[in-house]
């Protein structure tokens, strides 16, 4: 059965900064920097998303971008399928 | 590994280290902040979760809670629940005498805690003669009841001349018990000032615990020996002091510093009584220095990639010198080991 | 020119292209924990 969405591992947190999204994993521990600039709210991934939904405004070329960032974010273990 | 947005500055710390109290049933020799008797104007309860609300607020990721003895303060487990209801994950050092099956049961029952137990030694004489008679026993027994239960448990070893010889014994001691080995660093803070020149490992350990280090991946330092660090263990870890920029220490009466190894006036980054955690995280001109802290004597070395001048802390409180380099790194315990041997060579 | 793969936080006047998510991982080990 197909994943119902992708959202933060239980072990991950994510906050806001200049730059973007800062990821922590105290598995690691290790730290995640994301330039998504102001693309992505730093809860964006605290509730369960799609993994083509991205918030209102993004422009094709952001979503498209968005979705690779949210393919890494899955292999390194920040995110997770449920 | 660039350290680029680690520069660029963080919005607040990623974890910090709050010593919650002073008060400690044991008088370790090397203790980093003379651990004994509670200070008289530690934060009260309401402040304590007042602090919390303040961290939760700032995005702060995890607390290192340490003291003193953190379970000695009454309310501790009303702080660390504080904090895991807000999501903040916490890790707690104790010395494990007041660890006891109910407490492990009730630490177990949240996912976001996790504990280090101190131990000094793989031989209870070793660790005895600096934690006291009876705290060898008792510190296992901790981590036998830590380690039956779900919450990730580790063992924490100060590396000193006395044990050196037997970290390997305590790695294998911690997996034969099922928990982690963390082995930090000994600096000249506290009662380990006192007892720095009887303590302290000489450079010959030093360079042999580095090596050892390099091919035992899964040791934790808390990043602490990243001025020894060797290329096997690059990218395990910071390559840089993290005080002021990922860290910063919350001492019992609320003071905040750079680190646990540097309290004192000389770097008091404010007071949580009369400022907010925010404001001293983000105005405070002592973590303004240690952002803009580089250590030019050490540029030209070789190493200076890997260790940035290493610890600060060290740096003051052996040469009265925040900028002066580590004066235990890696290379100069090989340039030590070098010129002494060189008059016997001639 | 090097392509600029990082998302801007600036207005431009243009629509902004962004190639990629620029991330960079950072191991740590408790960052000078107490002992």
């Amino acid at each position: 059965m197909a994943a119902a969405g992708i959202k933060l591992h239980p072990s991950c947190r994510a906050r806001q900064e200049r730059f973007g999204l800062l990821f922590y994993d105290c598995r690691g521990p290790r730290l995640l920097f994301a330039a998504t600039g102001a693309l992505l709210p730093a809860d964006f991934f605290g509730t369960v998303r799609s993994r083509d939904e991205f918030p209102a405004g993004t422009s094709d070329s952001e979503k498209k971008a968005l979705q690779k960032f949210v393919t890494q974010l899955l292999e390194k273990g920040f995110l997770r399928e449920q | 590994m660039s350290n680029k947005y680690v520069e660029m500055g963080m919005r607040s710390p990623v974890n910090l280290t709050w010593e919650v109290t002073l008060a400690c049933n044991l008088r370790c020799s090397h203790c980093l902040s003379s651990s004994g008797i509670a200070a008289h104007n530690e934060l009260t309860t309401t402040e304590a979760l007042d602090l919390v609300e303040q961290l939760h607020t700032a995005g702060v990721f995890q607390v290192n809670f340490g003291g003193g003895e953190p379970f000695i303060r009454p309310d501790f487990e009303e702080i660390l629940a504080a904090c895991h209801f807000h999501g903040i994950m916490t890790c707690i050092s104790t010395n494990g005498t007041l660890i006891t099956s109910d407490l492990v049961s009730r630490l177990a029952s949240n996912r976001l805690v996790a504990i280090q137990v101190s131990l000094d030694g793989a031989k209870r004489e070793t660790c005895d003669a600096v934690r006291g008679t009876g705290v060898f026993d008792a510190a296992i027994k901790a981590v036998k009841l830590l380690a039956a239960t779900s919450i990730p448990t580790s063992i924490n070893t100060v590396l000193t001349a006395q044990n050196a010889s037997e970290i390997p014994a305590m790695h294998e001691m911690a997996r034969s018990l099922g928990v982690s080995l963390r082995v930090s660093r000994f600096r000249p803070s506290g009662r380990g000032a006192d007892n720095w020149e009887s303590l302290r490992p000489s450079p010959a350990q030093l360079i042999a615990f580095s090596e050892w280090l390099a091919a035992s991946g899964d040791v934790r330092t808390g990043d602490s020996f990243f001025s020894l660090t060797t290329q096997e263990r690059q990218g395990l870890g910071l390559n840089l002091c993290g005080a002021a920029k990922l860290t910063c220490c919350v001492s019992p009466a609320g003071y905040m510093y750079p680190c646990a190894f540097l309290q004192s006036d000389r770097f008091e980054a404010g007071n949580l009584r009369t400022s907010s955690f925010q404001d001293i995280w983000d105005n405070s001109e002592i973590y303004a220095s240690f952002r803009n802290l580089r250590i030019h004597s050490c540029e030209e070395c070789q190493r200076f990639d890997q260790c940035h001048g290493g610890c600060p802390a060290v740096a003051w409180h052996l040469k009265n010198d925040i900028n002066g380099g580590d004066p235990e790194c890696l290379e100069r315990c090989v340039t030590t080991i070098a010129d002494n041997r060189l008059p016997m060579a001639a | 020119m090097e392509v600029e793969n990082q998302a801007e936080v600036t207005c431009s006047e243009e629509p902004r292209i962004l190639e990629e998510i620029q991330v960079e991982e950072l191991a740590i080990d408790g960052i000078c924990g107490v002992y």
